[in-house]
């Protein structure tokens, strides 16, 4: 690849990944913290 | 068909309905990306006006192409639970806000950044440039003022009646390159007469159609993903969230992310589901 | 069907009459408008010949910028003391009421700016014949100001915090109205036809004027549930 363009170009798809990956964690963790909670509120309903 | 789409509006069946599709759709917006971006790094020749800086274009074009039809499928969900008071659907305004922002800040970003090399400045005031970034503040308003209300209902439907007066804005995104001069190009596949005389070549165009579908798999399954926190964090007291959710341990969520299908239900757990559903659960109407 | 134009009528009348009751809020809109327009030309070079060319948008950007101030405490008072919900129990269309009331608040903060435009103007050293067309814009414009602003008021009504909010909301429907209303005036400095703009300007006065009263009334419904 160009040189002169190789830096716009692999940031952007490096931004791209980045995007993805947060929209990918988010929900992920989201569901983790959820999940803890409903646990703990169980336990104390039992 | 209608009997099916009520099924499916149902908390407990939509959640077991995207705990399967998820999975695959992930997997293979996954891959689309993967192979679709290898190509227009790699494969695709280099623009002989452009260089290789249209490469931005296997990010950006579907960035920004997600970032309007995330908003328009939001205004349509924000109608739905408007008219027919759906709580589904007013979960779905609220789980698209946050994925449709982060790709219209893709959109915009990578949009400088193909705009330094090839118009020489990062940002011009051009039309499409505004209307995305003003299509930004309309997702950011979402997101704000679904923070702002203690009470998840009534913030999702202000949210859906600012997603249906914001979504007068999308037409102004999509023909604001004709109402001002532009510097920005026009569409590049979408047009009519680009089926006739084909203005991208065949082997610069394959690798876009893998990252456009691939990216709209991708956004899909993560919708799917929120949405399912959100039914699950609204229900939270509800019988099935017990049943189904917590049933499955906290291993079985990770596992289920790298490509299974999750958990089966065994048949007795089915059919007390089956029960449940039609005595709704603490907080429907 | 006339008694939904009595009651839209009273309510129109009861809002310029609260507003008259304190007459010093009421002239705030315009006073801040002045300040705001005047205060430009102290941020440049003294006899600056830009002046001129940045004086449609500084115009415009006054009245945006005047429209928004207080707008968040809109339907607070109306909200606290139970009218809204009398007006909800009205067998009237609530969303009739609103626009009555939206109405008013045009008349009150507005109306002023439009009769102040032309002095602003002529210290801002825009030239006379861009004046008319100033007038014209904001006659057209500011009804989409304030139509949007009552929209933003009425989403955060039941959110006390949501104040810092109404920026963001508003912008994106305040932004063609600022394009097209400067655009009209920067046109007519250079002696270009300034119709398509003003029409364009008109369009969504009456796109604002017919769907945001609805699209309010359905926001303050579901604040108040």
């Amino acid at each position: 690849m160009n040189e002169k363009y190789e830096l716009y170009v692999w940031s952007s798809y490096g931004l791209g990944a980045a995007v993805l990956l947060w929209n990918l964690l988010l929900p992920l963790w989201r569901r983790r913290a959820l999940l803890r909670s409903l646990n703990e509120a169980r336990d104390e309903g039992e | 068909m209608w009997t099916w789409f009520h099924r499916l509006a149902s908390p407990p069946s939509f959640y077991r309905f995207a705990d399967r599709l998820a999975p695959w759709l992930l997997g293979l917006g996954l891959l689309l990306l993967a192979v679709g971006c290898y190509g227009g790094l790699f494969i695709a020749p280099a623009d002989y006006q452009q260089g290789d800086a249209f490469r931005v274009i296997y990010v950006h074009v579907p960035a920004a192409a997600l970032s309007l039809f995330v908003y328009v499928l939001m205004a349509v969900a924000g109608a739905i639970a408007l008219v027919w008071r759906m709580k589904l659907a007013e979960c779905a305004v609220v789980a698209a806000a946050p994925i449709g922002a982060s790709f219209t800040a893709l959109a915009l970003v990578t949009g400088m950044l193909w705009g330094k090399p090839t118009w020489g400045a990062y940002w011009v005031w051009d039309a499409r440039l505004t209307s995305e970034l003003v299509l930004l503040f309309l997702y950011l308003g979402v997101i704000g003022l679904n923070q702002a209300y203690s009470d998840a209902r009534t913030a999702a439907r202000a949210c859906a009646w600012l997603a249906l007066v914001g979504v007068v804005n999308v037409p102004i995104v999509h023909y604001s390159v004709q109402w001002w001069n532009s510097l920005h190009q026009g569409s590049t596949i979408l047009s009519l007469e680009a089926v006739r005389d084909p203005k991208i070549s065949s082997s610069m165009l394959w690798p876009l159609l893998l990252t456009l579908s691939g990216s709209f798999a991708f956004f899909f399954a993560v919708w799917l993903r929120r949405l399912q926190n959100e039914v699950v964090a609204r229900e939270r007291g509800a019988n099935w969230v017990r049943d189904c959710v917590l049933q499955a341990p906290l291993a079985a969520v990770s596992n289920e992310q790298s490509g299974m299908t999750g958990p089966e239900l065994d048949p007795s757990m089915q059919s007390r589901q089956g029960r449940q559903r039609h005595g709704e659960p603490r907080g429907a109407d | 069907m006339n008694a939904m134009l009595d009651a839209a009528w009273a309510v129109f009348v009861r809002e310029l009459r609260l507003a008259l009751r304190r007459p010093a809020e009421a002239t705030q809109p315009l006073v801040f408008y002045c300040v705001l327009a005047l205060l430009f030309p102290l941020g440049l070079a003294a006899q600056d010949v830009g002046l001129r060319a940045f004086a449609p948008a500084i115009v415009w950007v006054s009245a945006l910028l005047a429209a928004l101030l207080g707008i968040e405490r809109l339907f607070r008072a109306d909200v606290d003391d139970g009218t809204l919900e009398q007006w909800l129990l009205a067998d009237v269309p609530f969303p009739m009421l609103v626009g009555a009331k939206l109405a008013a608040q045009w008349l009150l903060i507005a109306a002023p700016l439009i009769v102040a435009a032309p002095l602003i103007a002529l210290a801002l050293n825009l030239q006379p014949q861009a004046i008319g067309v100033l007038l014209l814009g904001l006659l057209f414009g500011t009804p989409v100001l304030v139509f949007s602003g009552g929209f933003a008021a009425a989403l955060t009504v039941g959110a006390p915090r949501a104040g810092l909010l109404i920026p963001i909301l508003v912008l994106p429907m305040m932004c063609p109205a600022l394009i097209f209303g400067a655009g009209a005036v920067r046109a007519a400095q250079v002696g270009l036809s300034v119709e398509g703009p003003l029409y364009f300007l008109a369009a969504m006065m009456v796109l604002s004027l017919t769907l945001l009263p609805w699209a309010a009334a359905g926001a303050l419904r579901n604040a108040l549930e």
